[in-house]
């Protein structure tokens, strides 16, 4: 029922992504942007193409389409961030792989968003993070060899 | 009938994951039980495909949240801390060498990986 108008969202996101990100260049907060034009099509499409879902097909088609936007930009997130696993991958020197230096630019990262502080000691907000994967962890998937 | 489905599927894999198996074979397990349930439920294919992209997602999720545990820098970073030990770039080159190592027993084997490489090289030659 949603299938047609979620694959033209998503086409129509993909094709504005390809025109900021390569050809304006501009990937600055690219999550934030892909989240605004996505929402942007989203409703220009529905109200424009004069589709009426009842409330509850409404938030069915909503849910379907946040669903799969979080699984895009997850996915994105290893695209513009860069995957130590793939990096390895591709080239197993170790001598790259400690230029990339993974660790030192998310340690920085975890100081700036206040997970850890400059002396390197966990803040309430880091040991929140770690509560809630564990939480999750346990809840949804783990390994149990 | 879309929300429905996916807390279907949560409530699934709560329940797989309670089975003291490997994570790969739960993910199998799962895919497994909920396609059969799909195929079931579905009266065409249009829903059969939206419900068949809704377990994708599903699974993905998962496979997220099993790699924030098992794999994130900043979760390892967080433990180390924790455990008052140094983590730092050449034990992650180590994790990862040993990831892909014949005798991996993890969800990250390198097939994973490789399958992810071909559709990240696409999303990087679009976007940069």
């Amino acid at each position: 029922m949603y299938l047609y108008l979620t694959f033209l969202n998503f086409f129509l996101l993909f094709l504005s992504q390809v025109i900021i990100f390569k050809f304006l260049k501009c990937k600055k907060n690219w999550h934030y942007t892909s989240c605004l034009i996505f929402i942007i099509i989203l409703s220009v499409l529905y109200f424009s193409l004069g589709i009426k879902f009842i409330f509850i097909e409404l938030l069915d088609y909503l849910f379907f389409n946040f669903i799969i936007l979080i699984n895009y930009l997850i996915l994105l997130l290893l695209i513009f961030n860069g995957s130590p696993s793939i990096f390895y991958l591709k080239n197993p020197s170790k001598k790259l792989f400690l230029k990339k230096a993974f660790v030192k630019n998310r340690v920085k990262l975890m100081k700036s968003k206040k997970l850890i502080t400059r002396n390197n000691k966990i803040t309430p907000i880091g040991y929140l993070v770690l509560k809630i994967t564990n939480f999750f962890s346990i809840l949804i998937l783990k390994d149990d060899i | 009938m879309i929300f429905s489905f996916f807390l279907i599927n949560l409530f699934v894999i709560i329940l797989i994951n309670r089975i003291k198996i490997k994570a790969s074979i739960k993910i199998i397990l799962f895919f497994i039980s909920i396609f059969i349930f799909n195929l079931y439920v579905s009266n065409n294919i249009i829903i059969f495909f939206e419900l068949l992209i809704l377990l994708v997602c599903s699974i993905h999720l998962s496979m997220i949240i099993y790699a924030i545990k098992h794999s994130s820098i900043r979760i390892e970073v967080l433990n180390s801390i924790i455990k008052k030990k140094k983590y730092n770039d050449n034990k992650l080159y180590l994790d990862r060498k040993n990831r892909f190592k014949k005798n991996n027993k993890s969800l990250w084997m390198k097939e994973i990986f490789t399958f992810a490489n071909v559709i990240i090289g696409f999303f990087r030659s679009c976007f940069f």
